[in-house]
């Protein structure tokens, strides 16, 4: 895929600059030795997987998807099926359905069903892109928004299989912040391998101007199935290791909410860029952060309020106010190299409008 | 029995079709769709607590003011700074604002669903032939009809009304030909407002509690109706959303018990094959593309 020394040399600059200040951030909060702030930095690694999961797809073609965390829920409950030991599964799933009772004896080593989980929820991820993908603009909005409706009845009524509205319990707690580490090494090469390459390079180009991408023969339909594969796989990857770090979930813990904050993150960083998902991620999170200190402590002047939905509120209101004030989010949709390049030599480069498409 | 379902189907469905017209008002006006359209029946709900120990006028008037107020605001403070945004920079908007509303609801009203007492007298039923009726049922098709023929009435007759139309057709050459865009979309706003105070009073009456998550199904609703009537279509709405309840409240009386707790899924489903198949809707309105 990569066809020139200078694109692989562009992947690498680009992934170190973002993979390095990330894992020098993760040691330093590790070496308070806090256990809390370690918690938290995992869950926010997960996220970022996640968050870089739908950068690849909606940020490179320019449409947005909901569907994000219908994939990390079905990445979630596959490899929590798959993993859970096989004496407690009789009785926590007395009335699996036939074609599915293998599971009943099956009990992988977790990254063994971490792996499993990722590649059938890829493959389903796969599947439905190929018509999903057709849509564009407001129809793929309401289209993934859709899929994930679905996916959340199908998790919350199917009680023989997921537990319904009752949790998973029994699924092995193995996520470490060093998975949590890897994983997001391994998203951030993946999503900057797919952005310079090829067919990365086409499909920003069919986000350019889909009509003038179609007149040099590009098939906009299949490069974008190709992000939105990589991209429901990352968001797999996310979810298999988040099942893994909470350990006891049901649908509840995850649905609106949860892609509530993924879109936010990505849109306050900058959608059209790999480093804005990166940026996104540790602003959310350190507004969070703060935030909580507000509700549960007060923060200097500011006395304790106890509210629950006061952060959610807060971010809510600060997504807005980027959407009004700087729609290509906090990096404007460059990358970390294009930032630096620009504070070095400071051409004056024109704002783009808006996210996506112009 | 049947016959029982059908009367049923019907109540469901003028209330929904009255959801989806709000929703669609807007859309077709200005080509946003408002997720935060079911955070101004969630308000509502919560004007109806707030007003509750006064006369009825006072409740009704009131509520519809407060929704509108909100609606108008909305306009003003979010939608139209990003309004020559591209579609998905819009669609987040009304997401962001939608989550906005509603944690903010959270965090004056608390958590936990507020109690509403059942409006007295609402829930009771006559029998006719047979049939159980309630004055809800009755209400909300005599309220439905009204709403759409005054619609209807604003639409054709008055010059706002033929500004708005214009409007849905073309916005450009609307605003080429002399229409005060920000006027026009003020006003649908307005009348989106009224429209959710309206559904706000019809489907909370029928319930127990408001909750700060009321506004989520509510929105949903609209959605479908709106996918499946074709988008930019007001008639097309309030027949979307009027099948939308019918076939939906038919679908959980007659589906066997193992399907009906999916049914859900059914109905997103078809809305997805409608996007891809019929993507100007199943009733297709003339020139309005997705």
């Amino acid at each position: 895929m990569i066809a020139s020394v200078s694109v692989s040399r562009r992947w690498l600059t680009l992934s170190l600059m973002l993979i390095i200040p990330i894992i020098v951030i993760t040691l330093l909060l590790n070496a308070t030795g806090d256990i809390t702030i370690v918690q938290r930095l995992t869950t926010a690694l997960i996220l970022m997987v996640a968050v870089i999961g739908l950068q690849v797809f909606s940020g490179n073609s320019g449409v947005i998807s909901f569907a994000t965390v219908a994939f990390v829920m079905i990445a979630a409950y596959t490899s929590a099926l798959l993993t859970i030991p096989a004496e407690q599964k009789p009785s926590l799933f007395p009335d699996m359905p036939w074609f599915l009772e293998w599971i009943i004896d099956v009990s992988l080593p977790v990254p063994l069903g971490i792996l499993v989980a990722v590649l059938f929820t890829g493959l389903i991820g796969f599947i439905v892109g190929i018509p999903l993908v057709r849509l564009s603009g407001l129809a793929a909005g309401i289209g993934t928004l859709a899929f994930l409706v679905v996916t959340t009845v199908i998790i919350t009524k199917w009680k023989s299989v997921t537990r319904g509205e009752s949790t998973m319990v029994g699924v092995p707690k193995e996520t470490t912040l060093w998975w949590a580490l890897i994983a997001v090494v391994i998203a951030i090469a993946v999503a900057a391998l797919f952005q310079v390459s090829r067919r990365g390079r086409r499909l920003i180009a069919s986000r350019e101007d889909a009509n003038a991408a179609r007149s040099i023969g590009i098939s906009v339909p299949i490069e974008r199935l190709w992000g939105w594969t990589i991209s429901t796989t990352l968001a797999a990857l996310a979810g298999a290791l988040y099942g893994h770090y909470i350990a006891t979930f049901s649908a509840a813990s995850f649905g609106f909410s949860l892609t509530f904050f993924i879109v936010a993150m990505l849109v306050i960083g900058g959608i059209n860029s790999l480093t804005g998902a990166v940026v996104g991620v540790i602003a959310v999170q350190v507004l969070s952060e703060v935030m909580r200190t507000i509700e549960t402590k007060g923060l200097g002047p500011i006395p304790a309020i106890d509210a629950p939905g006061l952060t959610e509120m807060a971010l809510a209101l600060i997504l807005l106010l980027v959407l009004i004030a700087r729609p290509a989010g906090i990096t404007g949709g460059r990358e970390i190299t294009a930032l630096l390049r620009r504070r070095k030599s400071a051409p004056a480069e024109k704002e783009p409008a808006s996210i996506g498409a112009p | 029995m049947l016959l029982q379902f059908i009367v049923d189907a019907i109540g469901t469905g003028a209330l929904y079709a009255l959801m989806t017209l709000g929703l669609a008002l807007v859309f077709s006006v200005m080509g946003l769709m408002n997720f935060a359209y079911g955070q101004l029946v969630m308000i509502g709900g919560f004007s109806m607590i707030l007003l509750r120990q006064q006369p009825w006028w006072v409740l009704i008037l009131g509520t519809i003011v407060i929704v509108v107020i909100v609606s108008l605001l909305m306009e003003r403070l979010a939608f139209r700074p990003v309004r020559m945004a591209t579609a998905m920079t819009m669609l987040i908007t009304s997401f962001a604002l939608a989550q906005f509303l509603a944690q903010s609801a959270r965090v004056a009203f608390g958590a936990n669903p507020r109690p509403l007492e059942q409006f007295s007298g609402l829930s009771r039923q006559f029998e006719i032939g047979g049939l159980f009726l309630s004055l809800q049922t009755i209400l909300t098709v005599v309220v439905s009809i009204l709403v759409m023929v005054t619609l209807v009435l604003v639409l054709r007759k008055t010059q706002i009304g033929a500004q708005l139309r214009a409007s849905t057709e073309d916005v450009m050459m609307a605003s080429l030909v002399g229409i005060k865009a920000n006027r026009v979309i003020a006003i649908a706003f307005v009348i989106s407002g009224v429209l959710a105070a309206i559904v706000a009073m019809l489907f909370f009456s029928t319930r127990t509690n408001v909750s700060w998550s009321s506004g989520e199904s509510v929105v949903l609703i609209a959605f479908v109706g709106a996918v499946i009537g074709g988008l930019g279509s007001m008639a097309g709405a309030a027949l979307g959303g009027f099948l939308l309840g019918f076939v939906y409240t038919m679908l959980n009386a007659l589906l066997p018990v193992e399907l009906r707790v999916f049914s859900d899924a059914f109905l997103y489903t078809a809305v997805i094959a409608v996007l891809l198949i019929r993507p100007s809707g199943i009733i297709a309105a003339k020139g309005v593309r997705v």
